[in-house]
C-alpha cells in the first residue's frame, strides 16, 4: 500500500467533515473519490497533504506517518496535488509555475541561488525538467505566457504539469476535468492513463465527471456527508444501490451519468 | 505601451544606464546636485531592499527605515566608540540590520496583510524609541556627530565624486543581486508565497523560512545604505530614520512597480528628484508629493512598470540554452 | 488619586473611541486601514479652530458644523483616493491612504499654519471638586460628548436602516449590492459617520489641550488605531472597549511609570496584541486579512 488512510476523522468545532474514513491506495493504481457535493472529498485531500490535521486516525504514506507533517514536508516525500479552484501563480509565467513545482526536489541550498555559477546550472536543470512536464501536457509552446491567457482546460493541464514536475510517487488531482468539454475530458482521460502507465504514477483523483471516473479508475471510493459509503471496482459501484441513493436529487440517474 | 518594450532589461540597456550614471558627475558641477545624486543612490539601495520583502514576497513592511537606522547606528557607533574603519563596520552593520530583519520576520509569520503592516510599524516605532531613550549608548535625541569619513587608498572623501562612485558601485552590485533573485528558485519561492501562499506550501516551499529570509535580506540591504549614510552625512539622529521614511520608500517601490526590480529603481529616482525640483515651492513640496502618490495609485496602481512581462526574455534565453545544450543536466 | 487617574483614563478613552470607531468601520467594510483617518481627526481640530476664531458661534453649533465638515472631508477622501481601488491588492490602497494622509496634514499646514495654535475659548472653564477629585467642565464636555455620540452610533448601527445596510455591506459587499443596495452610497455614509466622529474628537481635544497643530493626527491616530486592534478591528463594540482599556492603561502608565511613556505604551500594547491575539478581544478581524 502506498497510502493508508486509517480511520481518519476530522472535525471542525462541532462539524464532522470526515467521519472515520479508511482508504487504501495501491501503488501504481488509479483510485478515484466520488460523492455528492460537500461529501468531504477535498477535505480528504487537505488531510493527506497536511493542510488540515486529522482529529483522530492515521495517514501513512510509503511507510511513514505523515499526519503531523507540514505540507512542504509531505510534498518532499512525494505527494503532489492540483486544486479544485485552479490556483496558479498569477504573476508568474506558465514555465515559472512549473519550475516552482519542482521546489522540493532541489537539493541545492538557498544560498546557492546567490552564486551565479551555481544558480545558472540549477536553473538549466529545473528548466529542462519543467519543459518535459509541459510537453507531457502539451503546453510547451505556451511556456512564456501567463496563466490568465490560457483557456480553462489549459490551466488545469498546467496545474497537472506543475504537480508532475516534482516526480511525485502519488498524484492528487482535484476535479481535473471540471469545466472541460467532451474533447478536453477525453484528452484528459488519455493523459491520466498515460501518466499512470508510462510514468508509473499512482493517481488519486476527485471527480464528478462519471465518464472519466468509470473509464479510467481501477478502484472507486464513494463518500457522502463525510463517511465512506461504498468502495469497489467501477462495475461494482455502477450498480451499487447505496451509491445511486446518495446521488438521487441531482441529475444523475442509475449511477451512469455524464457530468 | 512602448515603455514596456524598452524596459525589458537587456544588456545594452543596462550598459547605457551605467554609462550615463558614470558620466553624470562630469556634467553636474554643483555640490547640492551631487548631494542629490548620492541620495538617489542611497534610496535606490533602500528601494531594492524593500522590493525583496514587499515587491517580490508581498510582505507589507513599514519598518524599512528602522533597518536603515540600525545599519547607520551600528556603523557609526563602531566607528566612534571603537575606532573601526568604515569598511570594517560595513559588514557588521549589514549583518546587524539583517538580524533585525530576521527578528521582525519571526512574529511576522503570525500576521498577514494590514496586520503585518501595523506590526512592522510598531517595531519601527519601538526601535526609534529605543534610540531616543538609549541614554549614553545611543546618545539619545541629540544623535551621533563627528562620524569619521571612510578611508580608502588615500582617496579624498571630502570630494562628493568619490562618495558617488563608490556608492554607485555598491548600488550596481546590489541591483544585479536583487535583479537576479526572481530568476532563481529562491526568488520563485518568494513569488509563489506572494501569489498564493497556501499553494506555495503544497509545492514544497517552507513558507516560514522564506518569509523570514526575505525580511532578513531586505534588512541587510537597508543596513548597507545606512552605514554609507552615516559616514557620508557624518551625523545621524533618531529623527533621521522615521516612519515617514518608511512610507517614502514604500511609495517608491509601489509607484515604480513592485516585483519588477527595475520599477523601484525608477521610483526611487523619481521620488527623490521630484521634491528637489520642487525646492522653490518649499511650502507645497510634501503636499505635491502626497498628491503624486495618491494620483499614481489611482491611474497606475500596479506602478509605472506595472505587470511588465519582465522575466520573459530570461525564460526565452533559458529555452535557447536548453535547445543548444541538448544533453542531460547534472543532478541539482 | 486613583479615581483621578481613572477619570483621566475615561476621558482619553472616550476620545480614542470616537476616532477608533472610524478605523473599525472602514476596516469592516473595505478591509484596509485608513491611514488618513488620523488626519481627518486633526482637521476636526482645525475646523474647530476656524469656527472659534470666527467667534460668536455657540459651542454645540460649532461642534455640529465641525462634524459635518469633517464628515464631508472623509467622504471626499474616500471618493478620490479609495473608490477606484476596491479590487486591487490592499497594499496599494494603503499606499493611497498614506498619500492622502500626507496631503491632508500638509494641506492643514498650508491653510492654517505650521505652528501650534491656541483655541479661542467657546465657554469658560469651570473647576469642580468632588471629594478628592478635581474635574473641570472641559472633561465633562469631552466625556459627555463622547458618550452621547457613542450611544447614538450604537443605536444607529443596530436599529436604523442605514445601520443595517452598513453591517450587511461589511459582511459581504458583493451580495449586498446584488440585493439592490447602493453599496457606494453606504460606504460614503460609513466614511461620513466615522469621519464626523473623529472630527468631533479633534474639536474636543483641541479645546481640551488648547493646542491645534497640523501633525496632531499621527499620534492620536496611532493610539486610536491600537485601541481598535485591541478591541478587534472591524468590531464597533470592540473599538469602544479597546479604547476604554487603552485609555486606562495609558493613564496609569503615564502616572506611575513616566509621563513621556504615552507613545511607547500604545505601541507596546499594539505589539503584544498582534503577537498574542491579532484578532483582538472581540475577534472580528481576520489576522490573515489578505486571504480571499
Amino acid at each position: 500500500m502506498l497510502l493508508e488512510i486509517d480511520h481518519v476523522t476530522k472535525s471542525f468545532g462541532g462539524v464532522v467533515a470526515t467521519n472515520d474514513v479508511s482508504v487504501s491506495v495501491k501503488e501504481g493504481k488509479i483510485l478515484s473519490i466520488i460523492g455528492p457535493n460537500g461529501a468531504g472529498k477535498t477535505t480528504l485531500f487537505n488531510l493527506i497533504t497536511g493542510a488540515y490535521t486529522r482529529t483522530s486516525g492515521s495517514i501513512v504514506f510509503d511507510g511513514r506517518k505523515i499526519d503531523t507533517m507540514k505540507p512542504y514536508e509531505i510534498n518532499a516525500l512525494g505527494i503532489a496535488r492540483t486544486f479544485q479552484n485552479i490556483r496558479l501563480f498569477k504573476r508568474m509565467t506558465v514555465l515559472e509555475n512549473v519550475m516552482t513545482g519542482m521546489h522540493s526536489q532541489i537539493k541545492a541550498k538557498d544560498i546557492e541561488a546567490f552564486l551565479p555559477w551555481r544558480s545558472k546550472k540549477i536553473e538549466a536543470e529545473i528548466m529542462a525538467k519543467s519543459m518535459e512536464a509541459l510537453k507531457i501536457v502539451g503546453l510547451d509552446g505556451k511556456y512564456a505566457e501567463y496563466g490568465g491567457s490560457l483557456s480553462y482546460g489549459q490551466q488545469r493541464r498546467l496545474e497537472i504539469a506543475r504537480a508532475l514536475v516534482s516526480d511525485p510517487k502519488l498524484l492528487l488531482l482535484d476535479e481535473p476535468a471540471a469545466g472541460m468539454n467532451i474533447n478536453e475530458s477525453a484528452e484528459l482521460l488519455e493523459l491520466i492513463r498515460w501518466i499512470n502507465k508510462e510514468l508509473k504514477k499512482t493517481i488519486l483523483f476527485i471527480e464528478h465527471n462519471m465518464k472519466v471516473v468509470m473509464n479510467v479508475s481501477d478502484y472507486i471510493v464513494v463518500l457522502d456527508h463525510g463517511s465512506k459509503i461504498a468502495e469497489g471496482t467501477p462495475e461494482e459501484i455502477r450498480s451499487n444501490p447505496v451509491v445511486i441513493d446518495a446521488y438521487l436529487g441531482t441529475k444523475k440517474e442509475g449511477g451512469k451519468a455524464d457530468a | 505601451m512602448d515603455i514596456k518594450k524598452i524596459l525589458k532589461g537587456n544588456r545594452s540597456q543596462f550598459g547605457i544606464v551605467l554609462i550615463v550614471a558614470f558620466l553624470l558627475p562630469v556634467f553636474v558641477s554643483s555640490a547640492s546636485a551631487k548631494h542629490i545624486m548620492i541620495l538617489v543612490l542611497l534610496y535606490i539601495i533602500l528601494s531594492l531592499g524593500l522590493e525583496v520583502a514587499l515587491g517580490i514576497t508581498d510582505l507589507f513592511s513599514l519598518c524599512h527605515a528602522a533597518f536603515y537606522g540600525m545599519g547607520a547606528y551600528v556603523s557609526a557607533l563602531l566607528s566612534i566608540n571603537l575606532g573601526w574603519s568604515f569598511w570594517a563596520t560595513l559588514p557588521v552593520a549589514a549583518i546587524c540590520a539583517g538580524a533585525f530583519g530576521l527578528l521582525i520576520g519571526l512574529p511576522a509569520l503570525r500576521t498577514n496583510g494590514d496586520y503585518l503592516a501595523i506590526a512592522t510599524l510598531g517595531f519601527g516605532e519601538i526601535f526609534r524609541l529605543i534610540l531616543v531613550n538609549g541614554g549614553d549608548f545611543t546618545r539619545g535625541p541629540r544623535g551621533l556627530t563627528g562620524i569619521a569619513r571612510p578611508e580608502l587608498f588615500g582617496l579624498d572623501f571630502t570630494n562628493k565624486n568619490v562618495y558617488y562612485y563608490i556608492i554607485l558601485a555598491v548600488t550596481v552590485l546590489i541591483f544585479f543581486i536583487v535583479y537576479n533573485i526572481p530568476r532563481t528558485f529562491f526568488g520563485r519561492a518568494l513569488m509563489a508565497i506572494r501569489d498564493d501562499e497556501d499553494a506555495a506550501g503544497f509545492m514544497g516551499i517552507q513558507i516560514s523560512k522564506y518569509k523570514v529570509s526575505a525580511f532578513a535580506i531586505s534588512g541587510l540591504i537597508a543596513g548597507i545604505a545606512g552605514a554609507f549614510y552615516a559616514h557620508y552625512i557624518c551625523y545621524i539622529s533618531p529623527d533621521t530614520f522615521v516612519y515617514n521614511d518608511s512610507i517614502t520608500i514604500l511609495t517608491m517601490v509601489l509607484i515604480g512597480g513592485g516585483g519588477t526590480v527595475i520599477g523601484p529603481v525608477i521610483g526611487a529616482i523619481m521620488l527623490t528628484v521630484l521634491p528637489e525640483l520642487l525646492r522653490s515651492f518649499v511650502e507645497y513640496r510634501m503636499l505635491i508629493y502626497g498628491l503624486v502618490v495618491v494620483v499614481m495609485m489611482q491611474i497606475r496602481p500596479m506602478g509605472i512598470l506595472g505587470h511588465l512581462n519582465i522575466r520573459v526574455p530570461y525564460l526565452e534565453s533559458l529555452r535557447k540554452n536548453l535547445k543548444s545544450a541538448g544533453k542531460k543536466g547534472e543532478e541539482v | 488619586m486613583v479615581l483621578q487617574i481613572i477619570v483621566n483614563g475615561l476621558t482619553m478613552g472616550g476620545v480614542y473611541a470616537l476616532i477608533a470607531l472610524g478605523y473599525s468601520m472602514v476596516y469592516g467594510s473595505l478591509r484596509f486601514i485608513n491611514f488618513a483617518h488620523g488626519d481627518v481627526y486633526m482637521w476636526g481640530a482645525c475646523f474647530g479652530l476656524i469656527f472659534a476664531r470666527i467667534g460668536d458661534i455657540p459651542f454645540p453649533i460649532a461642534l455640529l458644523l465641525t462634524m459635518i465638515c469633517t464628515g464631508l472631508l472623509g467622504v471626499a477622501v474616500e471618493f478620490l483616493a479609495y473608490r477606484r481601488l476596491r479590487n486591487v491588492p490592499r497594499v496599494i490602497v494603503t499606499a493611497s491612504a498614506l498619500g492622502a494622509s500626507i496631503v491632508l496634514s500638509n494641506l492643514a499646514r498650508v491653510v492654517v499654519g505650521a505652528e501650534t495654535y491656541s483655541v479661542p475659548a467657546f465657554f469658560e472653564t469651570k473647576y469642580f471638586m468632588v471629594g478628592d477629585l478635581v474635574l473641570n467642565s472641559l472633561q465633562f464636555v469631552l466625556l459627555g460628548c463622547s458618550i452621547v455620540l457613542m450611544l447614538f452610533l450604537n443605536w444607529f448601527i443596530s436599529k436604523s436602516k442605514y445601520g443595517k445596510a452598513i453591517r450587511a455591506t461589511s459582511e459581504n459587499m458583493d451580495v449586498t449590492s446584488l440585493m439592490g443596495i447602493n453599496t457606494n452610497k453606504i460606504i460614503s455614509v460609513t466614511f461620513f459617520i466615522g469621519s464626523s466622529l473623529a472630527g468631533a474628537a479633534g474639536l474636543l481635544v483641541g479645546i481640551y489641550y488648547d493646542a491645534v497643530y497640523s501633525t496632531m493626527g499621527y499620534m492620536a491616530g496611532m493610539k486610536a488605531f491600537t485601541a481598535a486592534i485591541l478591541g478587534g478591528i472591524g468590531s464597533i463594540p470592540g473599538a469602544m472597549l479597546g479604547s476604554m482599556i487603552l485609555g486606562q492603561i495609558e493613564s496609569f502608565g503615564t502616572t506611575y511609570i513616566s509621563s513621556s511613556m504615552g507613545p511607547a505604551i500604545a505601541f507596546a500594547v499594539l505589539i503584544i496584541v498582534l503577537l498574542v491575539k491579532p484578532t483582538g478581544l472581540f475577534g472580528a478581524g481576520d489576522a490573515h486579512s489578505n486571504r480571499v
